[in-house]
């Protein structure tokens, strides 16, 4: 009786065990998932309202302590501070554009998202930012002319970020990593990995090509 | 027992596990929401984009009535409210509803009251679900009928030693090839953008980009060559680009018809032999203007018998023959039907002041008011070299419409075309200028519509110099080709729908500007309109 019991209990927190690693894993899976997805549909978002014409890209890598060489491109595009202010538009119905947003990822082991939100006032027509080498900081707050700093997430393994001319999209491929996660039913720790790749249209390029 | 407590270990699981997500699972509720509400508000921008291009004046004055717009209602309910620009609905397949103000001001030439600019319209959509709204404005302007001073379906070379894009239209400065664009020999590429552009200008071809005899794809040199302009070089692209397929009805033609009888205008002199007693005779020489018999294919013209003839001759005596009679003339013509006139500068049609001769200046003038219609080939000509033979379309005061040449098959000018006017031909459209200007008067344009091939180039060897200078909408179904010893400007916009483009000239000037493409073209019928998105708004 009691070995039944025994065995009973023992299969219960096996089971116990074995499920709440499959949890933490499932858990951190689908966080690592949401994020990409928030992140995803934020860019998409931002980037919907800009002009394909005005990206800026630096493309920049970060050698990983396993000797792997990863993109942290950052990028910009340009924004306007008021869609409707009408004095923010020009008589054609055009936005004086006078924002700048930065995307870019930092440069640690897990790189940090950072979305910027520059002062280009006086920008008016069109045109990528100049200074987007100069201005991404590892210290975010360091960077000129910030109006508004976010951190999209914390786990960047990578950023890949490329203009397609030939169709007028911005191709992203984003890489999130969390580390250090126990493998249900092992002790083996193990990295969870997700990759998003999508392409971005901005519907204020104007005239199309 | 057993059961009691297997059961409630999976519902201490389970809750745990929707504790756990519960954030993951809220995410996802939230998304599928904001799916729902981008896909509805992407069908209602799509309704009223097609409404508004099928009826320019949709929702320019307040609606009449309640209507419901059963066409859609597999899709959607839509109704039009009452004393007002609005529409409200339901999209079937998100379950969302909707409302959208139209603000139209397509038909306006200035902006509006409500701050729309000229030729546009803007839309704000409101579309709910689930306690969640979404809103967009959406300005749509009216579309150009061609977007770039140059395009061509089946490749474009131009041949220059310097090569100028340039354009009236801050938003546009392009030149577009959907095969191969070749600048052949071109060391100097430059931009001359309109004020205020955003940038220099591009070159966009959906296959290679050469420069010299470097393809923009393979070349590291090309590639540096073409950013020093400062322009951006877009090959190979895999956006949609439809060249506008433009109809010979589609043209804005003179309210007011005229028929001309088809053949070669041949301007020159003749020699005229008549009795002057019962042995003698004299011969004056006379100025002509003689219609043709003639072959004409693709602008190589043969000319052959006179079928008609119009002569002025001061000198002759005035009961030399009747006003109408058969003579003969010089050269290889047998007999042909002459009308003396009385003035250098007559009617063509006794009675039509539509359609005049001017023998002293050797032009034919069409009135600004008038399409000048031939049943055939019509071609202007002079078989001598002293002689430049011009067709002028005579713009006069209060008469609004350009005057218009129809031709059932070719048109053929050796010799200059001035004043504001249209060419259209079934068949090809040659111009032989040999002076300086197509184009002298900078107030007035020129466009031409071939529906097989234009070739504008100087006459075989021709040695002027000058600019070959061309304003309007030059429009070819196949081909188009210009060539110049010196310079060839066009302003306007050059089209090769089906064919290639080949221009060659020292320098060759592209200038777009849109206000010399809507004139050649009528209104699209039953209050259509081409539109464009231009500003979207979060």
């Amino acid at each position: 009786m009691f070995l039944i019991f025994g065995l009973l209990v023992g299969g219960i927190f096996a089971i116990f065990t074995y499920s709440s690693a499959g949890f933490r894993q499932a858990i951190a899976q689908q966080g690592l998932s949401g994020e990409l997805e928030a992140v995803q549909r934020r860019l998409t978002y931002d980037f919907r309202a800009s002009h394909y014409h005005t990206v800026a890209i630096v493309p920049r890598t970060k050698t990983l302590e396993d000797g792997t060489d990863v993109s942290r491109t950052a990028f910009s595009f340009t924004t306007l501070s008021d869609w409707y202010d009408p004095d923010r538009f020009h008589p054609t119905g055009q936005p004086r554009w006078d924002r700048q947003l930065v995307y870019y990822p930092t440069t640690q082991e897990s790189g940090r998202l950072i979305r910027q939100l520059i002062d280009a006032t006086g920008l008016n027509v069109p045109r990528p930012y100049p200074a987007l080498s100069t201005n991404i900081s590892e210290l975010p707050n360091s960077n000129s002319d910030v109006l508004q700093t976010t951190t999209l997430s914390e786990n960047v393994l990578s950023l890949e970020v490329a203009q397609d001319d030939s169709r007028q999209l911005l191709d992203i491929t984003l890489r999130l990593r969390t580390r250090g996660g126990q493998e249900a039913g092992s002790m083996r720790k193990i990295d969870e990995t997700r990759e998003a790749v999508f392409s971005l249209d901005a519907l204020n390029t104007y005239p199309r090509l | 027992m057993l059961t009691m407590m297997v059961t409630a270990f999976v519902m201490v699981l389970l809750g745990a596990f929707i504790s756990l997500n519960q954030g993951q699972i809220n995410l996802m509720s939230s998304s599928q929401t904001g799916d729902a509400l981008e896909r509805a508000s992407q069908t209602v921008y799509e309704y009223c984009f097609s409404r508004l291009e099928h009826n320019k004046y949709w929702g320019a004055q307040p609606f009449d009535e309640n209507r419901k717009d059963l066409g859609v209602q597999s899709v959607m309910v839509v109704e039009e409210i009452n004393g007002t620009t609005r529409i409200k609905g339901e999209t079937n397949l998100d379950d969302a509803a909707f409302e959208v103000l139209i603000r139209n001001n397509i038909s306006g030439e200035t902006p509006n009251a409500q701050g729309v600019p000229a030729h546009a319209c803007l839309l704000d959509i409101e579309v709910s679900r689930g306690g969640l709204k979404s809103k967009r404005r959406i300005q749509l302007n009216t579309a150009p009928l061609y977007d770039a001073s140059a395009v061509a379906s089946d490749g474009m070379v131009i041949d220059t030693d310097k090569l100028v894009v340039a354009s009236k239209d801050p938003q546009r400065n392009v030149i577009r090839s959907k095969q191969d664009l070749h600048l052949k020999g071109t060391t100097d590429l430059e931009f001359q953008p309109a004020p205020n552009s955003a940038e220099q200008g591009i070159l966009w071809s959906g296959k290679d980009i050469i420069l010299g005899n470097e393809s923009l794809r393979m070349s590291s040199d090309a590639r540096e060559s073409a950013a020093e302009t400062g322009g951006r070089f877009v090959d190979n692209s895999r956006t949609d680009y439809n060249v506008h397929d433009l109809k010979r009805e589609e043209i804005n033609i003179a309210k007011y018809t005229r028929v001309m009888g088809d053949g070669i205008y041949v301007f020159g002199t003749s020699d005229v032999t008549y009795s002057t007693g019962p042995l003698t005779t004299t011969t004056q020489r006379v100025s002509t203007l003689e219609r043709r018999e003639h072959k004409l294919v693709d602008g190589k013209a043969t000319i052959g018998d006179v079928k008609e003839m119009w002569y002025y001759g001061d000198a002759l005596p005035d009961d030399w023959v009747a006003d109408e009679q058969w003579i003969t003339t010089d050269g290889n013509s047998d007999w042909a039907f002459a009308r003396r006139v009385n003035s250098r500068h007559f009617q063509l049609y006794e009675g039509d002041e539509l359609i005049k001769a001017d023998l002293s200046a050797s032009r034919l003038e069409i009135s600004a008011n008038v399409d000048v219609q031939v049943k055939g080939d019509f071609g202007i000509f002079s078989e001598d070299p002293s002689i430049t033979p011009s067709l002028a379309f005579i713009d006069q005061e209060g008469m609004g419409d350009r005057g218009s040449l129809s031709s059932d098959g070719e048109i053929l000018i050796e010799g200059v075309v001035t004043g504001t006017g249209n060419l259209i031909a079934n068949g090809s459209v040659s111009l032989y200028p040999n002076v300086i200007d197509v184009e002298t008067d900078t107030q007035s344009d020129l466009s031409i519509y071939s529906g097989k091939n234009v070739r504008i180039a100087p006459p075989d060897n021709w040695t002027g110099q000058g600019t070959l200078s061309f304003k309007g909408l030059v429009y070819a179904k196949e081909n188009v080709e210009l060539y110049h010893q010196n310079k060839v400007r066009v302003e306007g916009a050059i089209v090769a729908r089906e064919g290639h483009l080949r221009m060659t000239a020292p320098v060759v000037e592209l200038v777009y500007n849109p206000a010399y493409l809507d004139t050649i073209v009528r209104e699209l019928p039953d209050a259509q309109v081409r539109l464009e998105r231009a500003v979207w708004i979060p």
